[in-house]
């Protein structure tokens, strides 16, 4: 939050127990205050130069504390809670409150903790706000219900707060303040936030309506489909009609409660969607990178590499520019309208409430939303090829997949480069609907891949007997369609004229194949097109991708590397470019094929989540779940050795991020992303490697920018040290909304650097960004220009070639 | 930065791949030739011609008698020509509409005057009946075929024989004017040959085999293809590749009786020449002309005798054995264009009265008038406008949302709808808490559909669910109890159909496997 005698600063406080002062126009931190525990919520008093801090106590429980910013000091008394509740005060500073479940505290404001009057409620509380002359107090409940005190500055005590425990000094009915209860909200109320008069109350939650109260009738009005739930509304001090509202979508919009209409929106990387994981096989990660040359245009960015698309909530996909950590574009896979899911038979109909719905059948398990679970690109960023699973009507949380094939909206051209053409794009949709193949395999789709040169797709899915693999292709439509035109249609008039002109174009099967009956779980195309693998069960199939005739089989790895363990389905298929290998990751055993030999070349018992390959340097890159005892024992022989990984258990231990060089399965580097259950790897095209910078260094101790995604949408990118430009490098950005504080100055001046402030307080790495960010070469031990010699002497680049990259990382501070 | 817009998405509703043709556009376009007028003639309904120039007036030819329809009003009985001493054969108009030629049992030839009626010529040569008659292109002459097996050339102006064409040794049935020259004419007979003949030179240019009894022949637009009609199949023939057969169509169950090409008929998104044929099994089938390929079949009560589609496509005509003349009309016609678009009169213009005070309108006038270039305009907020069901979806009353969707009564509104309630996780409010009266379309919806292999999923898991719900209440109300009968009487009923067609398959498969076994070379 802003500083309240200083625009220039802005305090933000973490779970870190720090809090922290920050000048935003310097982008460095002023000073710090270390509490002993993690800190939860805080506000400051301008006038008496008081926080009120609400922190969370690591044995349990939770406290209010008083911090005194002038003398720096705490009061000696705390106020205790069960659980740290978010704080509220009058910003003409009478009073201030907090929640604890099921009470409400409401306090005088001075240089000591006063005596709380506790106000009690049958349900949960989940939010409150303070007008700011404190004579209006509202608080939101987990029925949805608002609950507004009016006038209730006198029944507050006005003696300091003598024994431990607040709740018992509770006043007698006749002193209670008077309560007014306002309800729509059919979720627990989100937010809530008084307009600045205090004629108007604020309040949102996981419907995505931003509801506005007239506090002289109890009128609500509305402002729907914000697109996600709010999780926190924040009022500007320059214009009292301005609202920041803040989505639990990683979105930040502003809001004219005069018009009753955003004005700006600020996307980050939205949050995965949640609900199921995909069944069991399907490797889930359907985040893509666009093809460099073709993709980045389509969806209105500049030039360049590194846009990731990732699926989000109700089927939606999110163009993200990885590079400049910006939100490109949004393409709605299912045309849905975004609705908060209703919940369990008890919880109502919807946000409406339809009436008498007690006669409803018990419901099965809340069903999952729908979402984007595979998504393809062809090698020139043309076509998209998506599977979105959606629920079905059966009872017992059953889904229906579809398949669908979309053309860019637009063509090769490029768009302007510059960031303001991304409002402008925004009108027309990247991709129009192609085709749409609904249920291409009974239950599931599991695998996904697209031909790296012809307008070619593979689906492999289905369960049991019925699993098989499907071979799409796209066939051109004489120019006058003899009208029997199939399921497809596609929605923008212009391109369906243009498209029309041209020769319609639409997909169909061309073939189908299957393996014994086995459950297929993965499929690639090798680099040049012309072998395709299937993973059916532990095995790997081998088809030739023109004529579909099955060219070898490949023996299931785990026998071969370990005797026991079992074979576990395979869950990601790889070709290594540049090499005759082939990768393949199942959640026991990482294997590596030689395809000349059609022979396991080495495996690794250790099951890998994520594998990518480098298609400039032939390395594969693999994301190994650290085992929960101790450092794994395969990788103790490695050259680079590994950084101790002993975590507190209560977290997932992290991944391992390896990259092995294929051909002597040696790890190359090594970099460990703590606290994570899966990461998605995806190698970025080698910007740099044209660039200068890099232009002395040995092709053979080199390595493609690794992106890793982790499960929580935070992403760094690995990067050898030198071969991003030293600014950007390695930006470790966590892109949690949750901590990021809001406060008036982004009214005032837009989003700061996602990576300067906003960022730091939930890096669950702590400062620094140390294990995820520039580690790739985990080579602590020696030094890093160690690296530039770590070849064989034929394939070093001459010496004057290499000096210079010797000199810079010899000069520049050891990072 | 961008903002999504924040307008309720309307429920898509969920397009299916087309079961039949008649699910297509093109199916459509031809199920749109709708309200028969069944007008009864004196015998069978021989040949349909229909004018070129509007208001497309159709002559048929029936027993003794060619019958001119007004093409404005089918329904109404037109002018009769009765001149005819035995059977009319082949009433057919002159391009501009103004003269009528027909042959007859009596081998006469004759012209007459559409309007008057008067016959105006006479051309006597012919020894046996003149079973066709058509008139050249540049007006002024007529060609005949006769059972006497010849073809005859005659000139209107004087009256007389020009040409006589031999070489068919059977009964001529058919003849056509190529629309590429003025002087090449395709002749049909029952000597199982189509013969091309130049009236300049008066000889026999190719002659083309059909393999059967030529009942007609049409030539395509360009005229570089012809078709011939006879036996149970149509012959499709590139004439500028010396005659070379390039297609037969075997579509049909009998003889086909006539074949008419329609340049511009075929739904607007596809429009192109079509082909259509009817037959004595009773169908008027419609070819593209792409791949041949049939789009669209109608099948008629009787044999089909004559058939005839009017140049803008607005009526189609077919006559029948059984002395029945079929006129259908197209609730969406075209504007013809080019050439025939000549006799097209001037939109009529309304009577406008003098506005005066004493009329209200006076007091209103103004409203509607359009802004001018440089007014600024001030875009009206257009209100999107939403079906009942989407109305309720959007307020999340997901069992009224279900209850507009099933009184569309169209099977895909209801399945899409109980698709978005499934994705909404509303399906269970949305089925539940029913009365009698409101459960009463839900399971008459699932008994007529459940079987359709498109809903079948979707609604057998619906079912399920309903079944769930409702099993405490059976018994309640003995009509909820006769539906749900009649729906475990529809289930019952497909699932003897599933074994036995499981058994017909069962059965059928050594015999392809075996024929298979046979044609694979060893």
């Amino acid at each position: 939050m802003l500083d309240p005698n200083n625009d220039d600063q802005a305090y933000t406080w973490s779970l870190d127990a720090t809090v922290r002062l920050w000048s935003y126009r310097a982008g460095e931190e002023l000073s710090r205050i270390v509490v002993r525990e993690p800190i939860k919520y805080m506000v400051i008093h301008k006038d008496l130069g008081v926080a009120y801090l609400s922190v969370q106590l690591r044995e349990g429980g939770g406290r209010v504390m008083l911090y005194n910013m002038k003398t720096g000091k705490f009061s000696g008394t705390a106020m205790k809670t069960r659980v740290a509740g978010p704080l509220a005060i009058a910003a003409a500073g009478g009073l201030a409150a907090t929640i604890d479940r099921h009470s409400l505290f409401v306090w005088r404001t001075g240089a000591d903790i006063h005596q709380p009057l506790n106000l009690p409620h049958t349900k949960p509380y989940t939010c409150l706000a303070l007008s700011s002359d404190g004579s209006l107090l509202a608080a939101g409940d987990a029925s949805g219900r608002v609950l507004l005190w009016r006038g209730l500055e006198p029944a507050v005590p006005a003696a300091l707060r003598r024994e431990e425990h607040s709740g018992k000094a509770a006043l007698g009915p006749g002193a209670r303040p008077p309560l007014t209860t306002v309800h729509w909200h059919a979720h627990p109320v989100g937010c809530l936030a008084f307009s600045d008069d205090g004629t108007y109350l604020l309040s949102g939650g996981a419907e995505g309506v931003l509801v506005l109260w007239a506090l002289e009738t109890n009128r609500p009005n509305f402002l729907p489909r914000l697109g996600g739930p709010l999780v926190g509304i924040a009022p500007s001090p320059a214009d009292p009609a301005r609202f920041l509202v803040r989505q639990a979508d990683n979105c930040v919009r502003l809001v004219n409660v005069a018009t009753m209409k955003v004005e700006t929106s600020v996307m980050g990387l939205r949050p995965a969607p949640a609900g199921l994981l995909p069944p069991a096989g399907v490797a889930g990660g359907a985040a893509a990178l666009l093809p460099a040359a073709a993709g980045a245009a389509a969806v209105g960015g500049g030039g360049g590499s590194g846009v990731l698309c990732v699926p989000c909530e109700n089927s939606q996909l999110q163009f993200y520019d990885v590079a400049r950590d910006r939100h490109m574009q949004i393409v709605q896979v299912s045309p849905r309208n975004q609705v908060s899911l209703t919940d369990g038979p008890a919880g109502g109909v919807g946000a409406g409430g339809a009436p008498g719905s007690s006669g409803a059948p018990a419901a099965a398990a809340q069903p999952p939303p729908p979402f984007v679970s595979l998504v393809a690109f062809s090698g020139d960023g043309s076509v998209m090829a998506t599977v979105d699973v959606r629920p079905d009507a059966g009872p017992y949380g059953s889904t229906e997949a579809c398949l669908k094939f979309w053309d860019s909206g637009r063509g090769a051209g490029p768009e302007g480069a510059s960031a303001s053409t991304s409002s402008s794009s925004s009108t027309a949709p990247p991709f129009a609907l192609n085709t749409r193949v609904d249920e291409p395999h009974r239950d599931y789709v599991a695998a996904l891949a697209y031909h790296p040169t012809r307008h070619l797709a593979v689906t492999a899915g289905g369960t049991g007997a019925d699993s098989e693999f499907k071979v799409w292709v796209q066939e051109r439509r004489p120019a006058a369609p003899g009208g029997s035109g199939g399921a497809a249609a596609g929605p923008g008039s212009a391109a369906a004229a243009r498209r029309r002109a041209e020769g319609a174009t639409h997909w169909r099967c061309l073939s189908t194949g299957g393996y014994k009956g086995l459950p297929l779980g993965a499929a690639a195309f090798s680099p040049d097109g012309s072998v395709l693998a299937v993973a059916a069960a532990a095995r790997v199939t081998l088809w030739d991708a023109a004529s579909n005739a099955l060219a070898a089989v490949l023996p299931p790895a785990a026998a071969v590397a370990v005797g026991g363990g079992g074979a576990a389905a395979l869950t990601q298929l790889t070709f290594v470019p540049g090499t005759p290998y082939l990768a393949a990751a199942s959640p026991s055993c990482l294997t590596v094929y030689n395809l000349l030999t059609a022979a396991v070349h080495w495996a690794l018992p250790y099951g890998a989540v994520s594998i990518s390959a480098d298609a400039a340097y032939g390395l594969l890159a693999a994301a190994l779940p650290a085992p929960r005892s101790a450092p794994t024992a395969g990788e103790d022989g490695a050259a680079n050795g590994t950084p101790s990984t002993t975590k507190p258990s209560s977290q997932p231990p992290g991944v391992h991020v390896v990259v092995f060089d294929p051909r002597d399965a040696s790890p190359r580097f090594h970099c460990h992303v703590p606290a994570v259950r899966t990461v998605h790897l995806s190698h970025l095209p080698d910007a740099g490697r044209t660039s200068a910078a890099v232009g002395g260094e040995a092709a053979a101790a080199s390595c493609s920018p690794l992106l890793i995604l982790r499960e929580d949408r935070a992403y760094s990118l690995a990067a050898l040290p030198g071969t991003l430009d030293a600014s950007g490098a390695a930006a470790d950005v966590a892109t949690l909304s949750k901590a990021q504080p809001l406060g008036a100055l982004e009214a005032a001046f837009g989003r700061t650097s996602a990576s300067g402030a906003g960022a730091a307080p939930m890096d669950l790495d702590g400062p620094g960004a140390g294990p995820t960010g520039p580690a790739a070469a985990g080579d602590r031990g020696k030094p890093r220009w160690a690296a530039l010699f770590d070849a064989p002497s034929h394939a070093l680049p001459p010496p004057a070639a290499l000096a210079s990259a010797f000199l810079s990382l010899l000069t520049t501070a050891d990072a | 930065m961008e903002y999504e817009p924040a307008e309720y998405q309307k429920l898509q509703l969920r397009s299916y791949a087309p079961r039949s043709i008649r699910e297509t556009a093109e199916g459509k376009y031809w199920r749109r030739f709708k309200a028969p007028v069944i007008a009864k003639q004196f015998g069978a309904v021989s040949h349909i011609d229909f004018c070129q120039q509007y208001p497309y007036n159709l002559a048929i030819t029936a027993s003794t008698r060619v019958i001119i329809y007004n093409g404005l009003a089918p329904a109404v009985v037109g002018r009769t020509i009765s001149r005819f001493k035995d059977i009319a054969y082949s009433g057919c108009f002159r391009s501009d509409g103004r003269l009528v030629c027909a042959g007859g049992q009596d081998g006469i030839v004759q012209v007459f005057d559409a309007n008057s009626r008067s016959v105006l010529r006479q051309f006597k040569a012919h020894k046996r009946p003149t079973r066709v008659a058509r008139w050249g292109a540049d007006r002024l002459h007529v060609l005949s075929g006769s059972d006497d097996v010849t073809v005859r050339w005659w000139d209107v102006t004087s009256g007389s024989q020009v040409l006589r064409l031999d070489g068919h040794s059977d009964y001529v049935r058919a003849a056509a004017a190529s629309p590429a020259s003025p002087d090449t004419w395709a002749t049909g007979g029952y000597d199982h040959t189509v013969r091309l003949w130049d009236v300049r030179t008066g000889g026999a240019v190719t002659c083309l085999d059909h393999g059967a009894p030529v009942e007609d022949v049409a030539f395509f637009p360009a005229g570089s293809l012809a078709v011939s009609a006879g036996g149970n199949y149509l012959c499709v023939w590139d004439l500028v590749g010396g005659g070379r057969l390039l297609k037969r169509l075997s579509n049909f169950q009998k003889t086909v009786t006539c074949v008419r090409l329609s340049p511009l008929a075929g739904p607007d998104s596809a429009a192109a020449p079509r082909m259509l044929a009817g037959s004595l099994d009773g169908h008027v089938k419609v070819f593209e002309l792409d791949s041949f390929r049939v789009t669209h079949a109608t099948k008629y009560p009787s044999p089909v005798m004559s058939l005839g589609i009017s140049p803008d496509c607005r009526l189609l005509a077919v006559g029948m054995a059984d002395s029945t003349l079929s006129v259908r009309k197209h609730d969406r016609p075209k504007q013809p264009q080019g050439a025939a678009a000549q006799g097209l009169p001037e939109p009529k213009r309304k009577w406008q009265p003098r506005l005066t005070a004493a009329n209200y309108r006076y007091y209103i006038r103004g409203q509607s008038t359009k802004a001018a270039a440089t007014d600024f305009r001030v875009r009206r907020q257009r209100q999107a406008k939403l079906r009942p069901y989407d109305k309720m979806l959007r307020q999340f009353r997901y069992r009224d949302a279900l209850d507009a969707a099933l009184a569309v009564r169209q099977p895909e509104v209801v399945a899409s709808v109980l698709e978005e309630l499934a994705a909404r996780g509303g399906l269970g409010p949305a089925l539940g808490g029913r009365d009698a009266p409101s459960l009463l379309p839900l399971v008459k919806h699932l008994t007529k559909h459940v079987t359709e292999p498109r809903y079948t999923r979707l609604l057998a898991a619906v079912g399920h669910r309903l079944l769930d719900a409702y099993a405490p209440v059976v018994g309640a109300c003995a009509e909820v109890d006769a539906a749900l009968g009649a729906l475990a009487d529809r289930l019952a009923e497909e699932l003897k159909l599933q074994a036995s067609l499981t058994q017909l398959a069962g059965a059928l498969e050594p015999l392809l496997a075996a024929s298979l076994a046979a044609s694979l070379p060893a």
